[in-house]
């Protein structure tokens, strides 16, 4: 992609200007990088208003959106058992739900707003021995059944884990089964909108990860 | 923060950048040495009548001192050979040229090697502050081609200017040709100082009042000290501090003069050009090749390492980003925020003397100006780990 249409999409100029203490680093692999200190005042509903800064650098991939970006915390404050990713970097969210959110709107203030901020804003909350306002994932594959269930509405792992199953088969073998909400009428005549839409996501997740892996 | 004190601060800085008047006099000194050197009877260049002029940032009046104590000025001049392409290849006329200026570092006791170029030969002189001379050997260019780029639109005095330039990386550098890498140095330096004296000319004269210079013509252009030098200089000294650890990929000079000479409307204080300037600059870069052309020899790019190494568009884009929003939110500055920004971007130390007529707001207003962008989170993702 020519720099000009990612530094463009990326509506970097406006994201400078609402964290003015992040700057643009010189690019020495063709990703974009800001570092420095990103300053905010968050709230949410149910939990108190916290005003923080934090020193991080976040990587910005030439295949943005396509490949979600990587946030360091780099002032040593978050430590490694927090959620973090191999390398230190923070672990924002489950890769497909990240992956989804910056598909739907590639805008990256609309990332930082969405995704950084509210991740700094839960750990300020943690670090004060408060709730985490938007809850956390468990690590490994568990918790990303809890998400993928949390997307379709099953709060319960049984019906959740039974939605994967119905996403795994094919459309029309699926939608003739019993929907796994438990309604008694086949899928085809209950949540098969949903589960189709989730399907489609996912084989367009693990495509674009596949492409970039071979 | 009225406007004022912002021209004045930047002002401050871009006097801080520039170098001593002693510095351009002996550069000066220098082409003169060099061009004495290869008109010498016994010089193996003297009958090709060699013509050497300065050239690049020693030559506009856009130097600006480097970042380290230790960093190396650049002095840039063009040698103009009156000889035909066809009667010798581009390698003998380099190293013809190249014999002639290692003996000319012999004379002068020079320690340091000469070094080889792909188009120049590079003279290392050691002074209290170190220069290195690229001299550009060059064939003037023939009438078929000069009437070629008057075709395209270049006025007649700048394009009979032109030059055939030797280049180790060319295809017939070896072979006698009539093909060669077409250039016109003394013609782009000529159309800087076109659209620069017409901004000069109230300073021009208020010098030879002072009888500082005999006359108009006399007062070289490291004096005109235009808003669109100085804007110059405060880009490529923004330039240097954002790429100071990776020099090599960093905007070139060369791009960052032609396109704000193209960018500047004669705008009065520096401030305005500046920001201007910024505004503007990108528009001159052609989404097709050449990119940055030479405006007095349109098929020169002075962005041709662009299309091998994207890299490179991309930093002059991450950079005019950067300095666009930096310049941006100068006005809004407190003192010390001022003193901090210009520290970091420039890195200039403005003393409590230049920084004495930017207010330093109320406490109230302070608290107020430095607040934090304020987001409300409906939902968000919710943290994970493998």
């Amino acid at each position: 992609m020519a720099g000009d249409v990612l530094l463009n999409q990326l509506a970097i100029s406006e994201l400078l200007t609402r964290f003015e203490s992040l700057r643009l680093i010189p690019s020495k692999d063709g990703d974009v990088v800001l570092a420095g200190v990103i300053d905010f005042t968050a709230s949410a509903h149910g939990c108190r208003t916290v005003t923080d800064s934090y020193e991080i650098s976040v990587r910005v991939p030439a295949a943005y959106p396509s490949e979600v970006p990587v946030v360091h915390e780099t002032g040593g404050r978050i430590p490694s058992d927090f959620h973090k990713l191999t390398g230190n970097a923070l672990c924002l969210g489950s890769p497909f739900r990240l992956w989804l959110l910056t598909k739907q709107n590639p805008s990256f203030p609309n990332f930082m707003e969405r995704v950084v901020v509210p991740y700094l804003y839960a750990y300020s909350l943690h670090e004060a021995g408060e709730a985490m306002p938007f809850g956390e994932l468990r690590h490994g594959t568990l918790g990303l059944v809890d998400d993928l269930g949390e997307m379709l509405g099953a709060s319960d792992p049984e019906i959740a884990t039974a939605y994967l199953q119905a996403i795994r088969r094919k459309k029309r073998v699926s939608n003739k089964r019993p929907c796994p909400c438990g309604s008694g009428m086949r899928l085809g005549c209950c949540h098969n909108r949903k589960v189709n839409a989730l399907r489609v996501a996912l084989r367009s997740y693990f495509a674009c990860r596949t492409s970039r892996e071979t | 923060m009225d406007q004022l004190a912002v021209v004045k601060v930047l002002d401050s800085v871009v006097d801080s950048l520039d170098i001593p008047q002693s510095y351009y006099e002996r550069a000066s000194d220098r082409h003169h040495s060099i061009a004495e050197w290869l008109c010498r009877p016994e010089s193996k260049l003297s009958r090709y009548s060699p013509h050497v002029t300065p050239q690049g940032s020693f030559r506009y009046g856009t130097v600006v001192r480097p970042i380290y104590s230790d960093a190396e000025y650049d002095l840039d001049s063009v040698v103009t050979l009156q000889i035909q392409k066809t009667a010798k290849t581009q390698s003998e006329l380099k190293l013809l040229f190249g014999e002639e200026l290692k003996a000319y570092a012999k004379a002068h006791g020079m320690l340091s090697p000469l070094e080889e170029k792909p188009r120049c030969w590079r003279l290392h002189y050691a002074d209290e502050a170190s220069f290195h001379l690229d001299s550009l050997p060059c064939v003037a260019e023939e009438p078929a081609v000069v009437q070629a780029i008057i075709a395209q639109g270049v006025p007649f005095e700048l394009a009979k200017r032109a030059v055939a330039i030797t280049d180790q990386r060319h295809m017939n550098y070896l072979t006698i040709s009539r093909d060669w890498l077409i250039s016109n140095p003394r013609g782009f330096a000529r159309w800087f100082e076109e659209h620069t004296r017409v901004y000069a000319q109230a300073r021009l004269r208020a010098l030879v009042e002072m009888r500082k210079f005999a006359s108009v013509e006399d007062v070289p252009p490291y004096e005109w000290k235009t808003p669109l030098q100085r804007s110059i200089q405060l880009m490529k000294r923004h330039r240097d501090v954002m790429f100071r650890d990776s020099p090599e990929i960093a905007p070139i000079s060369m791009i960052i003069t032609n396109l704000a000479t193209h960018a500047y409307a004669g705008e009065a204080d520096i401030y305005e050009a500046v920001t201007g300037i910024v505004a503007r600059m990108r528009n001159f870069v052609s989404p097709v090749y050449p990119r940055v052309p030479n405006p007095t020899a349109p098929s020169e790019d002075y962005a041709d390492k662009w299309s091998k190494n994207p890299l490179l568009e991309k930093n002059f884009l991450l950079w005019h980003t950067q300095v666009q929003q930096d310049l941006s939110r100068l006005h809004a500055l407190t003192r010390d925020g001022m003193e901090r920004e210009i520290r970091g971007r420039f890195e200039v130390q403005l003393t409590r003397d230049q920084l004495s007529h930017i207010s330093n707001p109320l406490p109230v207003r302070a608290a107020a100006a430095s607040v934090a962008p304020s987001v409300f989170v409906p939902s968000a993702p919710k943290p994970w780990g493998k």
